[in-house]
Formats: C-alpha cells, sequence, structure tokens
C-alpha cells in the first residue's frame, strides 16, 4: 500500500473529521443529554457524506488512487460517523428519552437514506460526466 | 487555545482513524467485515470516553469519528442491491445498526 495514498487518506480524513466538529459545535451537541441534536447532527453529516462518496466513485472512477483516497475514506470517510449513531441508540437505551423506540427508528430510518443519498450522488456525477463528454 | 488543541486533536486522530479504517476495510467476505469490525471498536471508544468523561473531544470526534464510517456503510450496502444481493443488504444494515449500539452498551456496563 503506497504510503502516499496512505498519507491522503490521513490528510482527507483530517480534513473530514474538522468539518465534522464544526457541525457538531454548530449544532451544540455532544452532551449525550439531547438525543435530537446527536440526531440533527448525524443526519447532516452522515447524509452528505453519502452523496459526496457516492459522487466521488462515479468521477474519480479513472482518477489516480491518490486521489481515490483523498476524497473517498479520506473526506467522506472521515466526515461521516456511525458510531455517531451508536450514541443516539445506546442513549435511548440507557434512558435519555421517554421515546427511545423513536430514535431507534430515526436511525433505521437514516441508514437506508444514506444508501439513497449515495445512490443520487452518483446519479448526479453520471449527468455531470456526461455533459462535460458532450 | 483549548479549542485549538481541540481542532488539533480531532484532525490528528480523525486521520489515523481514517488510515486505521482503510486498512480494515479489506478484510472482507460475505459481509464488509473490517468495516463493521472498526464502527463497533469506534463506539466501544464513544462508551469509554463518556463513562470516564476523559479526553471526550479527542476520542469521541476524533478517534471514533474517524474510525468509523457511515459513507462506506451507504456505499457497500448499495452495491449488494445493485447486484440484488438483498438479503446481504439487510444483514449490513441490521448488523451497522445494532452491533456498534451494543459495543457503545458494553463500555458503558463495564465502566
Amino acid at each position: 500500500m503506497a504510503a502516499k495514498v496512505l498519507g491522503a487518506i490521513f490528510l482527507g480524513g483530517a480534513i473530514g473529521s474538522i468539518a465534522r466538529f464544526l457541525v457538531i459545535l454548530g449544532v451544540d451537541e455532544l452532551t449525550l443529554q439531547d438525543l435530537s441534536q446527536e440526531l440533527v447532527a448525524t443526519s447532516i453529516v452522515n447524509l452528505a457524506g453519502a452523496f459526496l462518496l457516492g459522487f466521488v466513485h462515479v468521477i474519480g472512477a479513472s482518477r489516480s488512487d491518490t486521489w481515490k483516497g483523498f476524497f473517498g475514506p479520506g473526506l467522506a470517510g472521515g466526515f461521516t460517523t456511525m458510531s455517531g449513531l451508536a450514541l443516539i441508540t445506546a442513549g435511548a437505551e440507557l434512558g435519555l428519552s421517554s421515546v427511545g423506540y423513536l430514535y431507534w427508528m430515526a436511525v433505521a430510518i437514516q441508514l437506508v437514506l444514506g444508501i439513497l443519498t449515495y445512490w443520487l450522488g452518483t446519479q448526479l456525477a453520471s449527468r455531470t460526466s456526461q455533459k462535460a463528454a458532450s | 487555545m483549548e479549542i485549538l488543541i481541540s481542532f488539533a486533536a480531532v484532525a490528528l486522530l480523525g486521520g489515523a482513524g481514517s488510515v486505521l479504517r482503510h486498512i480494515a476495510g479489506f478484510w472482507s467476505g460475505a459481509l464488509p467485515w473490517g468495516i463493521l469490525f472498526v464502527n463497533s471498536i469506534a463506539s466501544f471508544v464513544v462508551g469509554l470516553a463518556i463513562s470516564s468523561g476523559e479526553y471526550e473531544i479527542a476520542l469521541v470526534v476524533g478517534l471514533a469519528g474517524g474510525l468509523s464510517t457511515f459513507s462506506t456503510f451507504a456505499a457497500q450496502s448499495y452495491e449488494y442491491l445493485k447486484n440484488e444481493q438483498r438479503f446481504r443488504a439487510i444483514a449490513n444494515l441490521v448488523l451497522n445498526l445494532a452491533l456498534p449500539a451494543l459495543s457503545l452498551l458494553t463500555a458503558v456496563i463495564w465502566l
């Protein structure tokens, strides 16, 4: 595995993580006291990140491994989070909400919407590529 | 000053977590076990951090956030659906919903 690719993943992951941190600060969560704020923050980063990865997978198909590493597992991977979703579902189990089952449902819906937004990213990238070629 | 240190910790640990996740991603079979593994480990780290109350931003936002991924889950599930491997897509969704939550709860109960 080329050190250059790992370096690109590290850099993209660092930038993606800072961007996620900024979203978290904007929503003012990470207190594990308000599951709804956690849900808003994870929805923003996860759906946007899934869309970005779909776009990157199509646009970057013929690009270098360094480019793919930076934008794929780096930027999109570092921006999104699954542990943030676990914080919501586990928080619901720990009794932080009287309607915990709704948070489980919301997280499950977010997982499904993530697949959909990934697909939307691939579709937009395909159309962009076709327009650029014609 | 404190916020700058937090940003630096998030960047360093987020970058390191992303590299580890990429390496773990090569462990794949009927399901993307490597990604499931890092998502669960990252959630365990979150459980430890919030239980101990130490280095929460660095560990939760930096290390665990960089180590775990939602976008790769979405891409892999989409590929399963595209290839008509519906059972794998559903299993991937259910396991990514349950295992990270279980890992986090285990860490909280353990501490």
